[in-house]
């Protein structure tokens, strides 16, 4: 008795944690999957909702109706955005950590912090400092580009620089966190390792090539993986910042799934929408898991 | 203390926090009415100080105010609808959304309460104007009582103006004769407007319904693309010519930013009223900055609507008390703690009284403004049709597309929009 009672108290334990994931994980991907079929606008609930079948999937791979940009416009710009953050906080944050992990290390310790600082704050803090910065007649940019001579771009004016003002903020908030994940692979880089470097008169680059890279190559992954998610269904900066704009230049997929959904309130619509961002985000990770799994021979 | 009896203190516990949250009457007797209205000084700050008068007057009332910027503000309202309501008593409400939320039960027609105080409906009725009261009647019913009345104005710095030695222009074709007079780029523009996507539209409501357009025929036929669609859209390009370059980019608070702090801008022909730019507080140069009527264009001027009212919602379980509270916030007696409170009143005789228009000197122009102004369509469409309509003429303030192009384009992802009503009213 006392042992059929031990075998079920395990699950009887679970049953709240089920139920909370139940509630708020699978329901709402349930009738979201749901709404997706239908039509329904919030702002008229009084037309119901009315089942569509795939039109809103329909409608959303072949119109940009109502966003004024189609869903592979809204893709390329998500993946210029996501590559344009990736190199920017990688490379950026690969050279902070190669500077804080050398011989002048216990010197830079204090600064460890100040680097942390942007990532402590909340994207919209972020997203307006920036914008404010990059404001054409009085913002801090322009100003010291024109102190120094330079021409003041129009940050948020041109398709081309409000896409560029979005990566540089994103980077700047993110790139500790690449930082902190590299600094930490790097460190634990054995020092027999770069000793046998020095005897074998290795240069920089070959140290970087032959032992950096391959005893790191685990965590650019892991900083990929787990960025490239957040890019990919990034909205506070581009809200923020640009609000998609000028026109659709900055309209990356989060955005539009927003505005249909709390701007526009097709429910439906926007249900379809965040469907196919999420089955284009299962595509990355699925790829990304493949290769991390293929563990790398030197490490 | 045993198992047992610390079970059932769990238990209670729970129990009493689950009615806390499902009995919406709190503790102590008093009543609590739930407030959803905006954030910012028109708006939360007027509701605060009138809130915190009513109170006063009524301690066994407690007046909750939960206040967001406009985007959460209408999601918020919008989920409460798709719940089924509940959540709010007293609602802040945006005339287009009145027949959308009406036909789906959310909100109470007002009839009853206005026929019982037929004193204050007389009242309200004389002092407003029938065009601003006319937006939130529907389908022969009263939904919500206007206490905020809108529509746009033109800011400019006086102190530009005169150096310039040129006089405030009254229409369009002055306005880009003066502009040329006071735009030296890139320290200073002549000009400012808030063009980014939606905005965009607001500002090309008055030229394109001034020049004859409006946004459909009785059918729900858009007619954007018509000459005036046109005429406006290129003038709107021809003001960026005078902008700074990133206006496009610009909500209303960017241009207040340019215009009453860094004063990079001399004169926004055409902009929403608000207490923001004539307020010593809130801007820098507010003392240097003159208000007049917009500009005319080919002649005459209709101007936008705007504003806001209040309603309550037809789940509430305090309909009457939160009656009495929409009564107290809307009396004539009450404007004045209003306009204290920075907010902007509905009321002719508000705008107008002396002690108010010393406190908001913009008052005199918006209430002559509201002689011009005419609502926008009362569908709940719009939300759509001015996201769409602003896309296309950033698209062509960025080059693009021509004029001609950018409406033709507005009018065809218009019709998609509309295509439910035209083929109802065809039926």
């Amino acid at each position: 008795m006392s042992g059929e009672r031990s075998k079920k108290l395990p699950w009887l334990m679970l049953v709240p944690a089920i139920a909370v994931l139940l509630v708020l994980g699978v329901f709402p991907l349930i009738y979201s999957a749901w709404l997706s079929l239908h039509s329904y606008s919030l702002l008229d609930p009084s037309r119901g909702i009315n089942y569509v079948g795939g039109e809103n999937f329909l409608n959303t791979l072949t119109s940009g109706h109502p966003l004024g940009i189609s869903f592979p416009k809204s893709l390329w710009l998500t993946l210029i955005y996501l590559g344009g953050c990736l190199a920017g906080e990688v490379g950026i944050g690969l050279l902070a950590a190669m500077l804080f992990s050398g011989e002048h290390r216990r010197g830079l310790r204090s600064l460890r912090i100040l680097m942390m600082m942007p990532m402590l704050l909340a994207p919209v803090v972020v997203g307006n400092i920036w914008r404010y910065m990059y404001q054409y007649s009085f913002g801090l940019l322009n100003f010291l580009l024109r102190t120094v001579g330079l021409p003041a771009p129009e940050w948020l004016a041109r398709p081309t620089w409000a896409m560029i003002s979005l990566i540089m903020a994103d980077v700047w908030e993110w790139i500790p966190f690449s930082f902190l994940v590299l600094l930490a692979a790097i460190l634990s880089i054995p020092q027999d390792q770069w000793e046998a470097a020095n005897i074998d008169g290795a240069g920089a680059w070959q140290r970087f090539r032959y032992i950096m890279l391959p005893w790191t190559k685990h965590a650019f992954l892991v900083i990929i993986l787990i960025r490239g998610i957040d890019l990919i269904r990034v909205m506070d900066l581009p809200y923020v910042i640009t609000y998609g704009g000028p026109a659709v230049s900055t309209s990356v997929l989060p955005f539009n799934a927003y505005m249909l959904g709390f701007r526009y309130f097709e429910i439906g619509h926007a249900a379809a929408y965040a469907y196919l961002m999420l089955a284009l985000i299962n595509v990355f990770v699925i790829l990304f898991i493949n290769v991390l799994r293929r563990r790398p021979e030197n490490a | 203390m045993s198992k047992k009896m610390l079970s059932w203190l769990l238990v209670g516990t729970m129990v009493g926090l689950l009615t806390s949250f499902v009995c919406p009457i709190a503790v102590q007797g008093k009543t609590t009415l739930t407030f959803i209205g905006q954030t910012g000084p028109r708006y939360g700050f007027a509701v605060k100080g009138v809130a915190d008068a009513y109170m006063k007057l009524n301690p066994d009332v407690d007046v909750v105010i939960e206040s967001y910027p406009w985007e959460e503000w209408a999601t918020k309202i919008a989920l409460d609808v798709a719940g089924g309501g509940g959540a709010y008593d007293i609602i802040w409400i945006d005339y287009k959304y009145i027949g959308g939320y009406a036909d789906a039960g959310y909100l109470l027609p007002l009839d009853a309460y206005l026929l019982q105080d037929s004193e204050f409906w007389q009242d309200i009725q004389s002092d407003i104007y029938d065009v601003v009261l006319g937006m939130y009647k529907y389908k022969d019913q009263w939904w919500a009582i206007p206490h905020d009345g809108n529509s746009q104005v033109f800011y400019y710095r006086q102190d530009v103006l005169d150096d310039a030695g040129v006089k405030v222009p009254t229409s369009w074709e002055e306005v880009f004769a003066v502009a040329p007079k006071i735009h030296n780029p890139p320290s200073f523009y002549a000009a400012g407007a808030n063009l980014k996507r939606f905005w965009a539209a607001d500002v090309w409501y008055a030229p394109f319904m001034s020049a004859g357009g409006y946004f459909w025929d009785e059918n729900y036929v858009p007619a954007i693309d018509t000459p005036a669609g046109v005429e406006a859209a290129e003038l709107l390009l021809k003001l960026t010519k005078f902008c700074p370059p990133d206006a496009i980019g610009w909500a209303e608070a960017d241009l207040y930013e340019a215009m009453g702090t860094a004063g990079v801008v001399g004169m926004a022909p055409n902009q929403w009223a608000g207490n923001v730019l004539t307020n010593p507080e809130a801007a820098k140069l507010a003392n240097k900055i003159g208000v007049a009527l917009p500009p005319s264009f080919r002649g005459k001027r209709v101007l936008p609507m705007g504003g806001y009212g209040l309603g309550i919602n037809t789940k509430s379980y305090y309909k009457d008390q939160a009656w009495d509270f929409i009564k107290f916030y809307t009396g004539r007696e009450n404007q004045q703690l209003l306009v204290a409170h920075t907010g902007q009143p509905a009321r002719i005789s508000a705008l107008t009284d002396p002690v108010n228009v010393a406190k908001s000197r913009y008052f005199s122009v918006l209430a002559k403004s509201l002689e011009y102004a005419i609502p926008r369509p009362v569908i709940a469409e719009f939300s759509l049709v001015e996201n769409i309509v602003g896309v296309e003429l950033n698209k062509m303030m960025l080059g693009e597309k021509t004029p001609a192009e950018a409406v033709r384009d507005a009018n065809t992802e218009v019709y998609k929009v509309m295509q439910g009503r035209i083929e109802q009213s065809q039926k």
